[in-house]
């Protein structure tokens, strides 16, 4: 079994190999015949992998349920599994592990390829070849490193009694999807990527491209949001030291990505309204695509070490070579297709939407590169300097907070500014409220006694909310004017024929949502420490705790003790919680899951440390204000995400043609709706729409001698 | 999002205590790295050791010490690398540098961008004049963009739901 599957690694890369020379000869010399050869190339790699993966998956699995004999000679079952392992965790191991990680990583690219260019797609028969053809590279790449430098199946010389086992810490059903989301994100990326090369190398560096790839950028950007907030979840309900982001360095090299990627959805929107920064966008997916690479790299090959990294090898020199590949040959492209980016950039005002695009993707790029250089700056001044200066979760708190205030200001005020220019009239009118709501929130929490920082939070975060719920109540108001339709039907239709514009407002308030949770939770944590005998009482905030005594649980590989505690809710009977305390053995390692009562008003969170020599209990807890709307704000991200990617069939795109007619005629729309939304003087409007209505009829009379 | 709003107003007026001597530890342990574990502060972590010196600082606090003395009392036993945000001097200033540079640099480049590409309406378009289009072009538009807003698919009226 270990040979076959070693050999189907050895033919996935040569299959590899083969349909990503094909595919660029295919692009070349367009020529059907070869496409065809490269395509069937891409569904070979694809079969190869899950058999592969599915084989790996058996080998593992079979040791779990003790069906087979057992055989610790395979290196990765040996060091991520072992007797003890509970078979429900078995598949855990899979992404615990370096070689799992790159196999299940290969498989995601696989199928991703097999998506994105398995088929004829008329809209980018131009792009296909050339896109097949990098994606098919950069699944080479990945199987270079499973053939020669992690073999899945690679033998350990004498078989073991017994193998080392899965990291206690990732025993968590969190674990089974926080990290393949994170993959799932961080491979996305390799689409639009492939297909901004393709672009380039086509000189088509247009509509079509950026709306195919819509659909892919989006869901790359979503699993690794989703991957991000999960990830929260598991430390949370985990770790067991009160908070949910950590600032580690693999959580950081998510977000950055992440980060990129929010800058680059929006960036779309103005080539698609506007022609212009068709340059930047290309960038910006590149930028995603490397950063991706990078945050593999670092969690992959133990770089940095940190909770996260589970797992270390050999494998940095390769991956450079493929960083400084990724980097260097779009730049190069980039550089060599310069004349074909130069867009229609004519901008008629700074305080216009295009403007605060703009703004928007300089602060999420310095807000990406504060992040980045903190997480590197550890290696370089080991490097510099022969000591690692460490940038603790302080240092993050201090210069992120005041960019992400500036980035949740800008979520406000960017829609509502019109396309183009802004007259004085509209600004007073679309700007009042919003900041009449912030004033007050601010005066309120000044009054209340809440510090600067807290202020300005509150400043920002009712302006942004009453801007959000202004454009709601703004866009139904001018459908219930324009329609007939009744308030409420209004509101639901705003969702349902604007998608992307209400779904991704629905992302915005689930930003806001989030950060009122973290600046709650953040800035009003309550904590005590304290050690208890029986019957002893400690007080936190509004709750008192009355510890009863501990108990053992019989559990396979560890050693459990629970430990009872009453909770007293301002003096009422609140019920009992019971933090554990996991000892493994094996691993030397204490684990201290925390019981948690939870309210939308605050978590009560109560850590057991364990029984100190005397017998007392040691405690630690923490009252966590509205910790429960950042859980919230994860799902409110999920579903706005839903709504603005959900495919519309009126609007789906066949040809470039129909991307082009598409975007022209989207462009009218967006007037109107700006218009009775108050956001365009009649002056604007009129002198717009007829330019738009120009441009739109020109198009179609073109279209229509074809 | 009122909801929201007044929620948090209310978690704020509920916390707006003064700064007791949990919360003046729990300030203090968060400027130190945990020595055992990694990238966990000393309020963070739930190491036998940060417990230890979370106790220590409790103590000293009690005795009066400020929390710059407390802070410069174990970077005296454990050296720069106990502190959670490097000190600003010598190579780490240049952790705090970085982040005004970077955001400086890119302000430059929006702000030369903005110059560069902002140029006022006017007769400088090459697209064709409304008045220069015929009366059936631009009906025809009105009826695309009004297709696209009632939802039909296309003349043959299937729903477009």
């Amino acid at each position: 079994m270990p040979e076959v599957g070693a050999l189907a690694l050895w033919l996935a890369l040569l299959t590899a190999l083969y349909g990503a020379a094909m595919g660029a000869v295919a692009a070349v010399g367009r020529r059907e015949d070869v496409l065809a050869s490269a395509r069937a190339a891409v569904w070979v790699v694809a079969a190869l992998v899950t058999l592969n993966l599915g084989g790996f998956v058996v080998c593992v699995g079979l040791l779990a349920y003790a069906l087979y004999s057992h055989d610790f000679r395979l290196a990765f079952v040996a060091d991520n599994n072992s007797r003890e392992t509970p078979t429900f965790y078995t598949l855990v191991g899979l992404w615990g592990g370096q070689a799992g990680s790159l196999l299940f990583w290969t498989w995601l690219l696989s199928l991703y390829t097999v998506s994105a260019v398995g088929h004829r797609r008329p809209a980018l028969e131009e792009l296909q070849p050339a896109a097949l053809s990098v994606l098919l590279a950069i699944a080479a790449f990945f199987l270079l490193l499973l053939t020669i430098a992690e073999n899945p199946f690679a033998l350990l010389p004498e078989p073991v009694a017994d193998g080392r086992g899965l990291n206690p810490l990732l025993e968590d059903p969190g674990m089974l999807i926080h990290p393949p989301l994170l993959y799932m994100g961080f491979v996305g990326f390799a689409v639009p990527f492939a297909f901004a090369m393709a672009a380039l190398v086509h000189r088509r560096v247009d509509a079509a491209w950026l709306s195919y790839t819509r659909g892919w950028t989006l869901l790359a950007w979503y699993t690794l949001g989703a991957g991000l907030v999960l990830g929260g979840w598991w430390a949370y309900r985990v770790l067991g030291w009160g908070g949910y982001w950590g600032w580690d360095p693999v959580e950081n090299s998510a977000l950055v990505p992440w980060l990129v990627a929010t800058a680059l959805i929006h960036s779309v929107i103005v080539q698609e309204q506007r022609d212009m920064l068709k340059g930047w966008n290309v960038t910006l997916v590149v930028l995603a695509f490397a950063l991706s690479v990078l945050g593999a790299f670092l969690t992959r090959t133990g770089l940095l070490v940190s909770v996260h990294t589970f797992a270390q090898s050999g494998i940095a020199p390769y991956f450079l070579g493929f960083l400084a590949a990724v980097l260097v040959g779009p730049t190069a492209l980039l550089v060599w297709r310069l004349e074909d980016l130069r867009a229609r950039h004519e901008l008629e005002a700074v305080l216009s939407r295009e403007g605060t695009f703009l703004l928007n993707t300089l602060v999420f790029l310095a807000a990406a590169v504060v992040v980045l250089m903190g997480t590197l700056f550890p290696i370089v001044t080991e490097v510099v300097q022969g000591i690692r200066i460490l940038i603790g979760p302080p240092y993050f708190r201090q210069v992120f907070a005041p960019i992400a205030l500036g980035l949740l200001a800008l979520m406000g005020i960017g829609p509502l500014l019109p396309w183009r220019r802004t007259s004085r009239r509209v600004l007073v009118r679309q700007l009042r409220w919003p900041l009449v709501a912030g004033a007050g929130v601010a005066v309120s929490a000044t009054i209340l006694g809440a510090s600067a920082g807290v202020a300005a939070a509150a400043v920002v975060i009712g302006f942004t909310a009453a801007a959000i719920v202004q454009e709601f109540h703004r866009g139904a108001r001018s459908r219930v004017q324009r329609w007939g339709e009744p308030y409420p039907r209004a509101l639901l239709a705003l969702l349902g024929r604007q998608r992307r514009r209400y779904g991704g407002y629905l992302v915005h308030a689930a930003v806001l949502v989030i950060a009122v949770g973290v600046v709650g939770s953040q800035a009003f944590v309550t904590e005590r420490e304290g050690v208890l005998a029986t019957g002893e009482r400690l007080e936190v905030g509004r709750y008192t705790l009355i510890y009863r005594g501990t108990e053992q649980e019989p559990a396979p590989n560890a050693t459990v003790t629970i430990a009872a505690v009453d909770v007293l809710n301002e003096g009422h009977p609140a019920g009992r919680l019971t933090p554990r305390r996991r000892y493994y053995p094996r691993y030397n390692q204490p684990v201290y899951p925390p019981a948690i009562r939870s309210t939308w008003r605050e978590d009560l969170y109560v850590v057991f440390l364990g029984l100190v020599d005397d017998g007392r209990a040691s405690f630690r807890v923490w009252v966590n204000p509205l910790v429960r709307l950042i859980w919230l704000g994860g799902a409110l991200f999920t579903l706005g995400t839903l709504v603005a990617a959900w495919p519309d069939r009126r609007r789906r795109i066949r040809t470039a043609v129909e991307a082009r007619r598409q975007a022209v005629l989207q462009r009218i729309r967006e007037l109107d709706l700006d218009f009775g939304a108050g956001k365009l003087s009649e002056e604007d409007y009129r002198r717009l729409r007829d330019e738009a209505v120009a441009e739109a009829a020109a198009f179609l009379g073109t279209e229509a001698e074809r | 999002m009122i909801v929201l709003v007044v929620t948090l107003l209310l978690t704020l007026g509920a916390a707006a205590t003064g700064p007791d001597l949990d919360a003046q530890v729990r300030a203090i342990a968060d400027r130190l790295m945990c020595p055992v574990c990694q990238g966990r502060t000393v309020a963070e972590s739930t190491s036998a050791l940060a417990a230890q010196m979370r106790a220590l600082i409790r103590e000293k606090l009690r005795r009066g010490e400020t929390a710059e003395e407390i802070v410069a009392y174990f970077r005296d036993r454990y050296g720069d690398t106990i502190l959670a945000a490097p000190p600003r001097e010598g190579l780490a200033a240049v952790a705090w540098a970085l982040p005004v540079l970077a955001v400086a640099i890119g302000t430059v480049i929006v702000g030369w961008l903005l110059r560069a590409w902002t140029r006022p309406p006017g007769p400088g378009s090459t697209l064709p004049r409304i008045g220069m289009l015929p009366e059936e072009a631009l009906r025809r538009v009105e009826e695309e963009v009004a297709r696209l807003e009632s939802g039909d698919v296309d003349r043959s009226g299937r729903d477009g739901g």
